[in-house]
């Protein structure tokens, strides 16, 4: 058996922290509509689960603490214990205790956490006097660690059928067994109960197989049973025992060996196969209010696994195009048509890639209204917080890399975006602020907005911060549109410097998620007006691997412009440049565009006899820049491939793509570039 | 090295000529070796870096040794190859003037202090191997690939 329990610690830490996120976006529920049953129900099951896990891979701290606090949510449902603040405070304080704990297992650093001091708190909520313990383990079926000190004549008070009667054969001598083990219908990380059985039986005996495979097991491939045949001494009786150790496991029975893989009918026995062996164990997990878990037919894929999906459909992709330049070149009709189909298949085929790598943002809004919650309070403002287009999805490499930029731009909003309550009476807006975080579709991009019914950007302050940093000169302007503001907040030196942030409010790592939001591909935006708040929107590409690009010569060299921040591509004279401050200049529909020679930008020799040449404009926010180059070759769909570590650090590239023709082409990241 | 502390072990190189010299690496650091192909050069990279080929949907950097080492090479022709190594995290094709054999010799076989001048840096060097009376340079890739470097060749 070379499985390996490292493998079920991760999928254990990705399991417990998506149940401490439910849990913790209940909980904020549960603060704002208190006694809410469905709230509690939801509170109360993933609690449940998280204890079962934490059980079977033995992870005692966790069990105990999430034990205790299930007693205390017990209380909460029977409206023994009110859900006051302190007690809402309490859980929130345990959950925290949870995740910390869940993260020491993550980082393996042997670190301790000391629960004591919540357990103490938690069981004085719960007039820790009686342990119901006990009373908990019965109501809610076996659980976890508690499994051992169940015994025989409990579970079948639950309404397991008894199997007592049925080992017969003596121990002894070395034969085939062949056993099916029937797992409980609630159990979590199936696959951990099978590596456990497995380990089990590797130890009394020699496994010769199973039914369902290894593989498909280790995948959770199964429903609730499977077989399996070992060579062993032991007893059928002793096998069981060892086996019903197990937690979550809720059945064992001998096959006769030889037998295959239907279900079998024992001698003597009525029963039926073994979906229909247990109904008790399903039973038992009927608590008052709770339905049947909603069981999605899902299977979990390492993110690598479709990365290199994503990855193997790019090449085919760059192949068929090959093909069609192959087919045209030699005007073969039917080989055409074929490609035309191909392209037709490949096409699909990558927008179904595409939609199993798309995630619901909700995957990074859930934790949000804990964050602004704990952030309001800390900070005594009074703030309604209300998301939109949770199930909107984008892919899951966007989706995490924007995750700390949405942090942010939400406490900014938290910290400087909303007033104290006083100071919005006084402006005679209502106490309670508001925060809204919505994720919009907007055909290309995914539009993702935190907007705060503050007291907006102050420009004056900004304008004078910016003129006190030599930002801006005295003599320019002194109106700002939005887009100028937003450019010199997330200006690095600028926006670090602690009077403005102080001043304006806003500021203190805007770059950062600016330039986090732009290496996506994506945009930053900002709308402010005074009094009214603020909106900052992220607009970002559905998805990364594949993007539309411009592909341009120059000096023979390709490189491709991706799309999105491309505006318009324009044939110029070289008697219309123009020279402002010694910066070559264009005009173009009566705007100045300064103009950029990719040639130059990329050391190239440049060519300057030519009369006339093409130029792209590219918006680079809040820029807009002309660049000239010798060819416009024509748009076209290309797949990102990254630099290797060893290039990373030169600027200027996104990446690289592999053309039809099999040349390698850089993509330009015209940010960096021009920057 | 951690193979100094170790009794003779048999050590497996890849040896290739450059220049005027015959030079080795890990056979354990070599991904592959291929035919020299048209390769796009990478603007704003250190002069030594030809650029970036295609290997298979991955996009790796190419760099000329001789320039690396900075050392005469031999011109480009039908012997020419790309060594694909792969030291640390980095995965980068070094253009070698041929490559002849791969050779078994003994770790104790390896001076890793070597007396004997060459015309590469000693930096470069994890020692000399003699061999039948030839003098063939094992090359330390860690530090021919190092980021460190690359960081000092204002990067």
């Amino acid at each position: 058996m070379d499985m390996d329990v490292s493998q079920y610690k991760e999928l254990f830490i990705n399991e417990a922290q998506e149940h401490l996120e439910a849990l913790n976006q209940a909980m904020v529920e549960l603060e704002k509509d208190p006694g809410n049953p469905d709230v509690l129900t939801e509170i109360f099951r993933s609690a449940h689960t998280l204890k079962g896990m934490s059980a079977t891979m033995g992870f005692d701290q966790l069990t105990e603490l999430t034990h205790e606090m299930e007693n205390v949510l017990d209380g909460l449902r029977s409206g023994d214990i009110e859900a006051s603040t302190e007690i809402v405070d309490l859980l929130f304080g345990c959950l925290d205790l949870l995740g910390s704990i869940v993260a020491a297992i993550a980082e393996e650093s042997g670190r301790t956490v000391d629960t004591q001091p919540v357990i103490q708190a938690l069981r004085e909520a719960y007039g820790g006097g009686k342990p119901p313990f006990e009373v908990a383990v019965r109501r809610e079926g076996p659980v976890g660690a508690l499994r051992p000190t169940i015994t025989r004549g409990e579970k079948e008070e639950e309404g397991t059928a008894p199997e007592e009667k049925k080992a017969e054969t003596p121990a002894g001598k070395e034969r085939e067994v062949r056993l099916r083990v029937t797992l409980d219908r609630d159990c979590a990380l199936k696959s951990v109960r099978v590596f456990m059985v497995f380990k089990k039986l590797s130890r009394v005996g020699k496994i010769t197989g199973s039914q369902p495979s290894m593989e498909d097991l280790e995948d959770e491939k199964f429903e609730r049973s499977f077989d399996v045949s070992l060579i062993t001494t032991e007893s059928e009786d002793s096998l069981r025992r060892d086996l019903m150790t197990i937690a979550e496991v809720s059945d064992v029975e001998f096959l006769a060996v030889g037998e295959e893989v239907a279900p079998v009918v024992m001698e003597g026995e009525t029963r039926e196969g073994p979906e229909a062996a247990a109904p008790g164990s399903g039973t038992e997990f009927d608590r008052p209010g709770v339905g049947a878990p909603v069981r999605t037919q899902s299977v979990r894929v390492n993110i690598a696994r479709l990365d290199n999906l994503m990855n193997l459909i790019g090449e085919l992709v760059i192949n068929r195009t090959r093909l069609q330049e192959i087919a045209s070149s030699y005007n073969i009709p039917e080989l055409k048509e074929a490609l035309a189909q191909t392209a037709r298949l490949t096409a699909d085929l990558q927008d179904e890639v595409m939609k199993t790598r798309m995630v619901p943002v909700d995957h990074v809004f859930n934790r949000f209204p804990r964050m602004v919650r704990d952030l309001a309070k800390s900070r005594g403002k009074e703030i309604d917080f209300t998301m939109e287009g949770r199930d909107i999805e984008l892919d899951r490499t966007i989706l995490d890399e924007i995750s700390d930029p949405l942090m942010h731009l939400l406490r900014n909003a938290v910290d400087h975006g909303i007033d104290s309550p006083e100071e919005r009476e006084a402006r005679g807006k209502p106490r309670r602020g508001s925060i809204r975080l919505a994720a919009r579709r907007d055909r290309n991009y995914v539009s993702i907005e935190v907007t705060d019914d503050g007291q907006g950007v102050d420009e004056r302050k900004v304008y004078e911060a910016a003129v006190r940093a030599g930002l801006v000169s005295p003599e320019e302007k002194k109106s700002l549109s939005d887009e100028e503001l937003l450019r010199l907040l997330t200006t690095p030196g600028f926006s670090t410097a602690q009077e403005v942030s102080g001043i304006s409010g806003r500021g203190v790592g805007l770059d950062v998620v600016r330039s986090k939001v732009e290496s996506l591909g994506g945009m930053l935006v900002m709308q402010t007006s005074k009094g009214e708040g603020t909106t900052f929107a992220m607009k970002l590409p559905l998805t990364l691997a594949i993007i539309q690009a411009l592909l341009v010569k120059v000096q023979g060299e390709t490189y491709a412009i991706p799309l999105g921040t491309v505006s318009e591509t324009a044939v110029i004279s070289s008697h219309e440049i123009r020279y402002v401050s010694n910066q070559e200049v264009i005009f173009l529909r009566n705007e100045t565009l300064p103009l950029l020679r990719l040639a130059s930008c990329l050391g190239l020799p440049e060519d300057d006899g030519r009369g006339t040449f093409p130029v792209v404009v590219v918006e680079v926010s809040p820029r807009t820049v002309a660049i000239a180059v010798d060819e416009l070759l024509g748009q076209q769909e290309i797949v990102i491939t990254s630099l290797d570590r060893f290039l990373k650090g030169i600027r200027g590239f996104g990446g690289a793509t592999i053309l039809g023709t099999g040349e390698v082409a850089l993509i330009l990241d015209i940010p960096s570039l021009i920057s | 090295m951690a193979e100094e502390a170790r009794a003779a072990e048999e050590m497996q190189l890849v040896v290739f000529g450059l220049g005027r010299e015959e030079f080795a690496v890990e056979v354990t650091q070599v991904r592959e070796i291929i035919r020299m192909e048209e390769i796009t050069r990478m603007p704003k990279s250190p002069h030594f870096v030809e650029g970036i080929i295609n290997l298979r949907g991955q996009i790796i950097a190419v760099i000329d040794l001789a320039k690396r080492l900075n050392i005469p090479s031999g011109e480009r022709g039908p012997e020419t190859r790309i060594i694909v190594v792969e030291a640390g995290e980095v995965k980068v094709g070094m253009i070698v003037d041929s490559v002849s054999e791969v050779l078994r010799v003994s770790s104790e076989a390896v001076e890793p202090n070597p007396s004997l001048a060459s015309d590469v840096s000693a930096a470069f060097l994890q020692g000399v191997v003699k061999h039948d009376n030839r003098l063939i340079i094992l090359l330390d890739l860690t530090k021919i690939l190092s980021l460190e470097e690359m960081a000092g060749l204002g990067f």
